[in-house]
């Protein structure tokens, strides 16, 4: 279990978003009152537990749908944006690295369930039964709980309250342990050589001879053990760190594509307009509006609640 | 026995008493409305957590009294006996194997947790803050409903409950992580082995074979860690082991003696009496009588 780094519950909205991509865990519960369409990416798994109100939310090309009693985990480096369809819309969030989740004992082998599920999947989801929903919520507030500096024990307690939270998900989902397969193992070192190294070259080919596999092997089992394609994966990650970079600072976009891996600046625009619908520059200019109106503190898209 | 020399009594069902040595994980939820004392010994450690009421627990040779949002922590094979100063006493029970909890992953650094407690620590466990006993309650609730079909506590969702109300109780008793390697990772090795071995030969001799330590060294250390005398320790397994047995068929002395690793009947009467209060047939009588009047009631 590696030390857990960093741990944001909810707060400045300007804040949540940086923690979306660099905390390993992060706690938020937010209530919206006005209807808006949003756009996110980030390198965190997120998990919302619906209180009330409904919502739409489009990740990659699927629609989703979300109502009372509903949790849905949107995969890390999947694109979403959701429109909120009956507010008050209030829901607990929990964010996730899965390069956190993926040290810890038993849980580490259920990444298959901090991923975007498929629709049946998702169905599960829905209309939990009000015990488990209920229990789903105290664990969010126990893990808000042990955001405080200092609580003795407070990285086991996490880690408890984590494990119990799979288990929960897991008999929802019906999914399996994964822990003990070979090709899961294999996989998941590759997921995370390309998460870590998505600047660098990412060939298969290259890839083939890091991990002395085929590559169209390695092609067919990522698709297997992770449900989507390989290239497509790393576009998503590479994307998602041009996102997080943009959203820090200033950069030039040649500069931009080469920090995530792209040789071709046209690659990157075409990449990142799939993703983001929008070109790098508009994506920030949109953020750098969206962060003023949320300063300003008027009417904003999104309260951010304490506990 | 003294003033408390009425009557072993308890629970409704046999089940309930085969559960406390037989069970890793066993969860209960009593209510008793008259005094009814009992003096009772088992394999697991015993928790208690207090809705209602007020009792005074004597566990070996001091006394504990209990109240609402108190826990009291009995540890395995200590002898312990109960008033009930103030009824109704509503109480949850959580029992739990030594050696279940021994080879659970960080739990196992948290062992002096399941332990009975000096009566310095015992008062840390008083008067618990009610958002974290109610949060233990609904911990015994999950606990409860994942253990039912079966005690064997194996699963997950066991192992993150119990790891959670281990993580509270470390808190209010304001305990360090134990290292779990050199010499507590030994001498946990020799208090299992004479768990499972308490019918064998369990001379410091022949420990000192088996392990490869010098007699004394098995006796200091074992004494450092686990704050008790090796050899007491034993004999408080085998007496444990002799109660467990009793209460559940009908064997001779000759063969009981036997059966726990005594080659000396006298010695096994000794030792019996010494923890016990009363002889081995004494007690078996006295259980006997209690399983008929059954005053405890069970609310799950």
């Amino acid at each position: 279990m590696k030390k857990l780094k960093g741990y944001l519950d909810n707060h400045l909205a300007g804040d949540l978003l940086a923690a979306f991509d660099e905390q390993d865990l992060c706690v938020s519960y937010s209530e919206d009152y006005r209807k808006e369409e949003l756009c996110q990416v980030h390198n965190s798994c997120e998990l919302l537990f619906v209180e009330s109100g409904e919502a739409d939310y489009q990740i990659n090309e699927e629609i989703y749908h979300v109502s009372k009693n509903t949790v849905l985990i949107i995969g890390a480096t999947d694109r979403h944006r959701f429109w909120f369809t009956q507010v008050p819309y209030k829901r607990y969030g929990l964010n996730v690295m899965p390069s956190y989740l993926q040290t810890l004992p038993i849980i580490g082998g259920y990444l298959n369930i901090y991923q975007t599920q498929s629709q049946e999947g998702h169905k599960n989801l829905m209309q939990i039964d009000g015990p488990t929903f209920r229990r789903m919520v105290g664990i969010v507030r126990e893990l808000h709980e042990e955001a405080q500096e200092g609580v003795e024990g407070r990285e086991t307690m996490i880690y408890a309250l984590l494990l119990e939270l799979t288990i929960l998900l897991k008999r929802l989902l019906h999914a399996e342990s994964q822990e003990h397969s070979e090709t899961y193992k294999i996989m998941n070192e590759i997921k995370n050589y390309i998460d870590l190294y998505y600047k660098e070259d990412l060939s298969l080919a290259e890839l083939s001879r890091l991990f002395y596999l085929q590559p169209n092997t390695i092609s067919k089992n990522f698709r297997k053990i992770w449900g989507k394609n390989i290239n497509q994966y790393i576009h998503s990650v590479r994307i998602t760190n041009a996102v997080r970079i943009l959203e820090a600072g200033e950069v030039g976009i040649t500069e931009l594509a080469e920090m995530v891996g792209y040789g071709n600046v046209n690659t990157f625009l075409r990449q990142f307009r799939e993703k983001m619908d929008v070109s790098p520059l508009q994506y920030r200019k949109r953020m750098a509006q969206m962060m003023q109106e949320r300063e300003e503190g008027g009417e904003t898209w999104e309260k951010t609640k304490n506990f | 026995m003294g003033k408390n020399e009425k009557f072993l009594n308890d629970y409704n069902e046999e089940d309930h008493f085969k559960a406390l040595n037989n069970q890793n994980v066993y969860v209960s939820h009593s209510g008793d409305y008259k005094d009814n004392p009992i003096y009772h010994v088992h394999n697991s450690c015993e928790l208690l957590f207090i809705e209602e009421g007020q009792a005074e627990y004597r566990i070996g040779n001091q006394y504990y009294e209990i109240g609402a949002n108190d826990v009291l922590i009995i540890g395995g094979t200590d002898p312990h006996s109960r008033k009930f100063k103030k009824v109704p006493c509503l109480r949850y029970g959580l029992t739990v194997m030594p050696a279940y909890l021994q080879n659970l992953p960080i739990i196992n650094g948290y062992m002096n947790v399941y332990r009975t407690q000096t009566q310095e620590d015992a008062q840390k466990l008083k008067g618990v803050d009610n958002v974290v006993f109610q949060r233990m309650i609904q911990i015994l609730w999950q606990l409860r409903e994942e253990t039912k079909e079966n005690g064997e506590g194996r699963g997950d969702l066991v192992y993150a409950l119990i790891l959670e109300l281990t993580i509270y109780l470390k808190r209010l008793l304001n305990l360090e992580k134990q290292d779990v390697s050199g010499t507590y990772k030994i001498m946990s090795d020799v208090k299992s082995y004479i768990d499972f071995h308490y019918m064998e030969d369990l001379s410091l001799n022949e420990l000192s074979r088996l392990f490869y330590l010098q007699p004394n060294t098995i006796s200091k250390n074992f004494g450092k860690v686990f704050g008790k005398n090796v050899n007491s320790y034993i004999n408080s397994v085998r007496v444990t082991n002799a109660v467990r047995i009793l209460e559940a068929s009908d064997v001779s002395i000759t063969e009981l003696s036997g059966m726990v690793g005594y080659t000396s009947i006298n010695t096994f009467l000794r030792q019996f009496r010494e923890k016990m209060g009363v002889s081995p047939l004494q007690y078996k009588k006295r259980f006997e009588q209690f399983m008929a009047v059954r005053e405890t009631q069970h609310l799950f």
